[in-house]
């Protein structure tokens, strides 16, 4: 599931930057705790994506407090790579859903 | 995509401490976030911090995942295994130096001999185009096997007729004095067409190559001069083409000199090149003669042209010859064969046969250490055990023990390089002159360097990986609870496999060691025929120029024998054309009242010699029937001959042979009468027969070129100055050559012999000290291992004796299957040494049987020492031991 921890996370980026704990949990929340990322996995993820220059990272002063968090966001090559991982996440899910509801004969 | 990140980790070393801080700083983050939130749900202070971390998980192993994402991990995770590595090997200095040292020999001698075959029988030779390049030889009706030479006629009509050669060139040894400077110098040297430098594609250093026009007599008195004589003789005058020299007392004109980097295939007994003159096909009278076989031939084949359609060629035209000329050429027929094989025909089968031996001690060296690694892995099963409780991937762990290995075995290569370029200096310091072919140059390339690491490289990722493995299999937790104990018994079974294999191979060395020796004393054995002790020799070349007729050249040697038979130390004197064991002419004969032979080539070939009165009984060569020469075989009496009893049995078996005649010539025989007979002498080699021969006085059958013999009562070397006086009285400008002692030629001819065997001599005591080393080491590991079992034994109330008797049993049945596996190995590969052998069969049973046996109480004898430790333990002790 390692591409699609990637996907998330980019897409997560996409509402602007946050800091890796803040990731792992908007992914919870907005799937109302069916997706538990499990947090061993986040950070390499993390790190690999900035690697490959899809994100970047920088350590900013937190919004609500006093306190610096190495924030992440998503750069131009990182939304192009978002939007072809979205199209091939598509239509996977529409080619295994014909499998599992096939449309009615005749 | 990058696989550096921009601008921030240009330096990742330097850079890496600041990141690895930063993650620490994101992680730690990342816990006071959750657990602020677990605070936040209810959870109190202390359980929101554990829970945080259980949230996160494995700590170490994300930095680890992390800093796989970080790409640069190979880098620092080598950089990492191999201090480790090198921090292991300086803790076990002891297992350390034994694994150094024995790689170092296996590598070295490797690269030592690989460097001689890869120089000798790989490269090609040093000329353009080699392989291209062949080599005439010809079929004699009556001959087995080809004669290296051929006649002038036939060799015209070759070049006149081929379709295949670009270029063909004859030649013929010369040999002639160089008067006009300090010291008279006997020279070697070729007479050759004018076309043999462009055919090898060689061009002269300064001045030219002959023209045809100077094969003609009356123009042929030129030379070209080697780079050698150049310096040697002329001190490299730079004006020296175009100068008058006197060779033979008669004038040549230098027309060029050859660079210092040539080198001429030495194809005629290892004649090395000091000058060349033009080849001359028409005098004297007997080079026209068809049926006189002499010139060595060469050839370059066209381009596009390969040896099986030069070979048709070549045998077509032997047919047409073979039909225009049916007396002279019946039954010759060219053959043609690469130069590159012939050059190394000699010393081929040898060098492949030390080859594979050093192949084996490589191996063996090797299994040794695979057997050490795999011990102390099973050592260190516990360490490895803790290593991944404490979260270390195996992965990680396979990768460190086989960098540890390699590193071994990369230190291993380095000194085993080392030992290899001091080795091959040996080697071509001890080899016996002519062993190696002079033209090819043996030195340690980049290729032997690369094949050497290699060698090592591989081997130290085959040894590393079965322990590495092992070491770290999942469920250690058994290691972790027992202790070494049990996980040495799963190892058993390969260090038990590698040791069989090392006394097999170690078996298969000393049989071929062994064989090798045994030949070599035989050889060694074998009575020459004379006696060589206290002989001394030298050779004297009276040039035509000043010795014009036979009476001079008789009377000068009379002369000189005078002279030499009254110096002290000296005990008796003579000369002869021929020494023993150097090679004689043959020459076809004719004997009285047998039938007339079909043709020159069906009659009966005996050796050829002229010599002094007295030479018998100086080389005591022992006088079996009739007489000596005396001084009344003059030119003017009738022509005799002293037989040697090879000769006398073929062709007058049963009967005395005193009396009978023979001739030279079948057609107007001139009868030779046979006034003695001699015992054999070998003529060619210790490990040839001795041939027919027949003596002829000096007298009768002049020969300007002798050997003088001194028998001397003391050292031989002592006399040589007082012959080199002796010579320079009568004849100033005459040069004395090949001063030597006859031992000194009796033991040139088994020098080959001795050379290979002394190296396979080492080779195996080498194999066998490592081999017995390796069962020494498993043996004693295993009582180690089974110290407990043999307390408990003892405190049951076993015997010393047993326990003696338990350990025994197990090196015996190592030792018996290795050297079980090892003769059959030796069974069906020794055949391949055969042509190395004197007298001696490959299967010779006194070696099949000694060996084993000696191999056996050896390997047993290595098994005693652990044996009596094992049988002398304290069963208190052995109980409480683990």
């Amino acid at each position: 599931m390692q591409g699609t921890l990637d996907m998330l996370i980019l897409r997560t980026l996409l509402l602007g930057p946050l800091h890796g704990h803040a990731i792992a949990k908007h992914i919870q929340r907005t799937t109302d705790d069916v997706l538990q990322v499990d947090h061993g996995s986040l950070y390499p993820a993390l790190h690999r994506l900035e690697r490959k220059l899809w994100i970047v990272a920088k350590w900013e002063m937190a919004k609500d407090r006093n306190r610096e968090f190495k924030y992440y966001r998503l750069t131009p090559a990182g939304r192009k790579q978002l939007a072809t991982e979205h199209s091939k996440w598509k239509l996977l899910v529409a080619s295994i859903g014909r499998v599992m509801e096939p449309a009615e004969e005749g | 995509m990058k696989l550096w990140l921009p601008l921030r980790c240009r330096f990742p070393w330097s850079r890496r401490r600041a990141r690895e801080a930063d993650l620490d700083r994101e992680l730690r983050d990342h816990l006071d976030l959750e657990a602020e939130e677990q605070r936040q749900a209810g959870v109190s202070d202390e359980e929101a911090g554990y829970a945080a971390r259980r949230a996160l998980g494995n700590a170490a192993q994300i930095k680890e995942d992390v800093r796989m994402a970080w790409g640069l991990q190979w880098l620092e995770t080598l950089g990492q295994d191999l201090r480790y590595g090198l921090r292991q090997l300086r803790r076990n200095p002891g297992f350390t130096a034994v694994a150094v040292l024995t790689l170092a020999l296996g590598i070295g001698a490797n690269t030592a001999i690989f460097s001689m075959v890869n120089a000798i029988l790989l490269q090609p030779l040093p000329y353009s185009n080699p392989q291209k390049l062949v080599r005439l030889e010809i079929t004699e009706p009556g001959h087995t096997g080809l004669v290296p030479v051929a006649s002038g006629p036939d060799f015209k009509d070759w070049q006149k007729e081929n379709h295949v050669f670009e270029e063909m060139a004859a030649g013929f040894d010369a040999n002639k004095s160089l008067t006009g400077g300090s010291e008279p110098m006997q020279l070697s040297g070729f007479e050759v067409s004018p076309q043999i430098f462009h055919l090898l594609g060689i061009a002269p250093l300064m001045g030219r190559a002959f023209t045809q026009d100077e094969t003609q007599h009356g123009h042929n008195q030129v030379v070209i001069l080697s780079y050698g004589l150049w310096q040697r003789a002329f001190g490299g005058d730079k004006a020296i083409v175009g100068k008058a020299i006197a060779l033979d007392g008669e004038v040549y004109d230098v027309a060029g000199v050859m660079p210092q980097s040539l080198k001429f295939p030495d194809l005629w007994w290892g004649i090395k090149a000091e000058f060349w003159i033009p080849l001359n096909l028409e005098q004297p009278a007997w080079r026209r003669t068809r049926g006189s076989h002499w010139l060595w031939v060469l050839g370059r084949m066209k381009e596009g042209v390969h040896l099986a359609q030069a070979q048709a060629d070549m045998a077509t035209i032997s047919r047409n010859l073979q039909r225009q000329y049916p007396r002279d050429d019946a039954g010759v027929n060219a053959k043609v064969l690469g130069l590159h094989g012939l050059v190394t025909k000699q010393v081929r089968p040898a060098l492949l046969v030390l080859f594979a031996a050093v192949g084996f001690l490589l191996l063996i060296a090797c299994a040794n250490i695979a057997n050490l690694l795999l011990a102390r892995g099973i050592a260190r099963g516990r360490e490895m055990a803790v290593r991944m409780a404490v979260g270390s991937g195996r992965v990680r762990l396979i990768r460190q023990l086989i960098t540890e290995s390699v590193l071994l075995f990369l230190l291993g290569g380095i000194a085993g390089l080392l030992v290899g370029w001091g080795a091959l200096r040996i080697l071509l310091y001890a080899a016996p002159q002519g062993y190696i072919p002079g033209i090819i140059d043996v030195r340690l390339g980049g290729w032997v360097f690369a094949f050497t690491f290699g060698v090592a490289f591989l081997t130290g990722l085959l040894a590393g990986i079965a322990p590495a493995i092992q070491s770290s299999k999942p469920g250690l937790r058994g290691t972790l609870k027992e202790g070494a104990r049990t996980a040495a018994a799963a190892h058993r079974g390969s260090r038990n496999i590698l040791t069989v294999a090392e006394i097999a191979l170690a078996l298969l060395m000393l049989i071929g060691a062994g064989l090798a020796i045994k030949s070599l004393v035989r050889l060694m054995g074998v009575q020459p025929g004379f006696d060589p002790h206290n002989v001394l020799k030298a050779n004297l070349a009276l040039p035509k120029a000043r010795y014009k007729s036979n009476q001079q050249v008789s009377a000068f040697y009379e002369r000189l024998l005078d002279r030499l038979r009254a110096l002290p130390g000296v005990e008796s004197a003579s000369a002869a054309a021929y020494l023993p064991l150097q090679g004689n002419p043959s020459s076809s004969v004719y004997i009285e009242g047998q039938p007339l032979p079909k043709n020159v080539y069906s009659s009966p070939e005996v050796e050829w010699c002229q010599a002094l009165p007295g030479y018998f009984r100086t080389m005591r060569i022992p006088l079996l029937r009739g007489r000596d020469f005396t001084l009344l075989d003059t030119p003017k009496s009738p022509q005799v001959a002293i037989i040697n009893e090879a000769m006398a049995r073929l062709f007058w078996p049963n009967q005395n042979p005193i009396g009978k005649r023979f001739s030279k010539a079948y057609q107007k025989p001139q009868w030779i009468t046979v006034v003695g007979v001699v015992g054999d002498v070998l003529e060619v080699g210790l490990d040839e027969p001795a041939l027919p021969e027949a003596y002829f006085p000096e007298t009768q059958d002049t020969d300007p070129w002798l050997a003088v013999v001194l028998r001397t009562s003391t050292p031989p070397l002592n006399e040589a100055g007082l012959l080199r006086h002796a010579v320079r009285s009568l004849d100033p400008e005459l040069p004395v050559y090949g001063v030597g002692t006859l031992s000194r030629i009796v033991s040139q001819s088994s020098e080959q012999q001795r050379f290979v065997a002394l190296l396979l001599g080492l080779f195996a005591a080498a194999a066998l000290a490592l081999a017995l080393i390796g069962i020494y080491g498993v043996i004693s590991y295993s009582v180690a291992q089974r110290t407990h079992e043999f307390g408990i034994r003892l405190a049951l109330g076993a015997r010393r004796e047993d326990v003696l008797r338990l350990v025994a049993r197990e090196g015996w049945a190592l030792a018996l299957i290795g050297v079980a596996a090892g003769l059959v190995a030796a069974f069906a590969l020794t055949r391949l040494m055969a042509s190395l052998l004197y007298d001696v069969k490959p299967n010779d049973p006194a070696t099949f049987v000694a060996l084993p046996l000696l191999l056996i109480a050896a390997a047993l004898a290595a098994c005693l020492i652990p044996a009596r430790r094992a049988a002398n333990v304290d069963p208190m002790v052995a109980l409480r031991h683990e």
